[in-house]
């Protein structure tokens, strides 16, 4: 019983990091991609 | 008979890919409502969830509710697992002819916990590493399939017996499924394009999206996200029933499961049965017979032990017996034959195989002959030299270069290893400063946001302040808002963009947070009167512009 409550909590403990983790990258990512902006950033000279 | 247990070439194959999606996609069509109820209700709660989730994160600042929300998340995840575990042994017992068991929560529930979570440590670097990422994932599909069967342990090794099992065909099955997405994903982009428009021409209803000019609501990504979750809905169905029929192929081969599910139906169609037995019966008799006629010597000895009437009748005894000997006439090599032809889609890839193989061999004939070369070479141009003082020459010659490379090859990397030290302490060495940035002129029109840091801008404004040029502060102050602003990612600073461009910046990216965009909207305007046009600068506009500004500041921080 002990072993699988630890091996419960063990994996509820991985997937809130990983869901965490998501969390954060997706803060990088902008809600609206301004496609003029994009294409600006892809074309435009260093 | 299905499966073909003494058959090596259905061991090592299994199905075609096509033929294995095509009985999945009929599984998932026979498939009772409630069935098709309990994956909805597991994976429903969880993509809605996810793409809140999505919605909320995208361009969001702080970690404040993201505590909450992953572990929310979390959980939902194995909701989700639980119930597509309890979908695939639905599945499973239809194929096997049975029925389902009642669910039992901790079971199941303790298994999903334990083994699913590491998908996501155990996904990403199979498939960083490419090769064992069709076997992770099949492990992983079948952990969900064949989590009813057992203890962790017990799942963790059928799993994993099952996921070693028709290699080749687990990964065009995995190829097509990633096709299947994709397609599946661009239809779906192509509807959200194609009907707000037909509403608009055919039915006069305007929507949101056909107001969005030049389809700019396809670059929102909550809304792509919303497609690739109603993608995986579609598509994940098949490809769980997909596994679900690799496991009971699987187990098949293993144990004869296919066996025990004729018996099933048998038993369940009383009449059929004396059609079966009669079967049966017929079936036995042939078998009987088949050894007697398929082995020779046995069909001698029989031919020998019956009285034979005639001459004839000897000679073609020995004729049939001759003929049977044949390569052609054994049985596992008909099936086999039989079988090859029935398996195309496997069978593909053959040729490419092979022809990989050759390349290989071809190539590796080619180095051991530049090797051969060398070492006569070598050999016979120490066997030309003299000897020298007790010394063979054929026996020292090559050592001698052996060492004289090894020699080298380390001089080289030593050489190499000092010089990155070497550079490695001079970046240590500290930069000499950087010369101070002349402060640019805030009267002239062309001076940008970039120009200064955040931080000098608004030391700058102080200063203005303290000297009484309040107009000029404003616009320091102003400049230093964008500048903040975008060094906390909210904005991107570009000489050609206007003060409305900013605004509107800061309304997608910050979206989540009013009061960020009301400040920045209630200095833009004050700062267009007071620069652009000819409203007094008086202290309490300044006050009002400098409490925008810090509430502003705390966000970017």
């Amino acid at each position: 019983m002990v072993v699988r409550a630890f091996q419960v909590t063990g994996g509820v403990l991985i997937l809130w990091l990983a869901f965490f983790f998501l969390g954060r990258i997706l803060v990088h990512i902008p809600a609206q991609i301004d496609p003029s902006e994009l294409a600006g950033r892809v074309f435009s000279n260093p | 008979m299905k499966t073909v247990r003494n058959s090596h070439h259905s061991k090592h194959k299994g199905k075609g890919a096509v033929e294995l999606l095509e009985e999945s996609v009929g599984l998932v069509r026979r498939a009772s409502a409630v069935d098709l109820c309990c994956y909805a209700l597991g994976t429903l709660p969880f993509v809605f969830y996810l793409l809140f989730f999505f919605a909320q994160r995208t361009g969001a600042a702080g970690i404040a509710d993201l505590v909450p929300q992953s572990l929310a998340l979390s959980l939902l995840f194995l909701w989700m697992k639980y119930w597509q575990s309890v979908y695939a042994r639905r599945l499973l017992a239809g194929l096997r002819n049975v029925r389902p068991e009642s669910v039992f929560p901790a079971g199941p529930a303790v298994v999903q916990a334990t083994l699913q979570p590491w998908c996501f440590l155990v996904l990403p670097v199979a498939l960083l590493l490419t090769i064992p990422f069709g076997w992770c994932y099949a492990f992983f599909q079948n952990v969900t399939v064949l989590g009813a069967e057992g203890t962790v342990g017990t799942v963790f090794r059928r799993s994993y017996r099952q996921a070693v099992l028709f290699p080749a065909q687990n990964l065009l099955v995995i190829t097509i499924v990633l096709v299947l997405f994709l397609v599946v994903f661009v239809n779906l982009c192509a509807t959200a394009v194609l009907l707000p428009m037909l509403l608009k021409k055919l039915l006069g209803v305007e929507t949101a999206f056909s107001r969005s000019r030049s389809f700019y609501f396809l670059f929102n990504t909550s809304f792509l996200a919303f497609l690739a979750a109603l993608t995986y809905l579609c598509v994940d169905p098949f490809v769980k029933a997909a596994y679900v029929l690799r496991c009971y192929y699987g187990e098949c081969v293993e144990t004869g499961a296919d066996l025990l599910t004729e018996v099933r139906v048998l038993r369940r169609t009383p009449g059929k049965t004396v059609a079966a037995l009669l079967a049966g019966v017929s079936l036995l008799a042939a078998v009987a017979a088949l050894p007697a006629e398929a082995s020779s010597g046995a069909v001698g000895a029989s031919a020998r032990s019956i009285p034979s009437r005639s001459a004839e009748g000897r000679e073609l005894d020995r004729a049939i017996v001759e003929v049977m000997k044949r390569q052609e006439f054994s049985w596992p090599s008909l099936r086999e034959a039989r079988q090859g032809k029935n398996h195309r889609i496997p069978g593909f890839l053959d040729p490419l195989f092979t022809t990989l193989k050759d390349w290989a061999h071809q190539v590796g004939r080619w180095i051991g002959r530049v090797f051969d070369w060398l070492a006569d070479h070598l050999l016979r141009k120490s066997r030309n030299t003299k000897p020298s003082v007790g010394w063979d020459g054929s026996a020292w010659t090559v050592p001698v270069l052996m060492y004289g490379l090894l020699a080298i090859l380390l001089s080289v990397c030593g050489v190499m290893l000092w010089r990155r030290i070497n550079k490695r302490r001079q970046g240590a060495v500290p930069a000499p400063p950087a010369a101070a940035v002349p402060e640019p002129d805030i009267r002239d029109e062309a001076v940008t946001p970039g120009e200064l840091s955040g931080d000098r801008w608004h030391r700058l404004a102080g200063e203005l302040l303290a000297s009484g040029e309040m107009r000029l502060a404003i616009r320091a102050l102003y400049f230093a808002s964008i500048a903040h602003l975008a060094e906390a990612g909210l904005l991107s600073m570009d000489r050609a963009k206007s003060d409305r461009d900013y605004e509107r910046e800061l309304a997608r990216r910050a979206h989540s947070r009013p009061s960020l965009l009301s400040a920045f909207s209630g200095n833009v305007s004050l700062f267009q009167r007071v620069w652009y046009g000819m409203h007094p600068v008086d202290s309490d506009l300044v006050d009002t512009f400098t409490a925008n500004y810090l509430r502003m500041t705390p966000h970017e921080r």
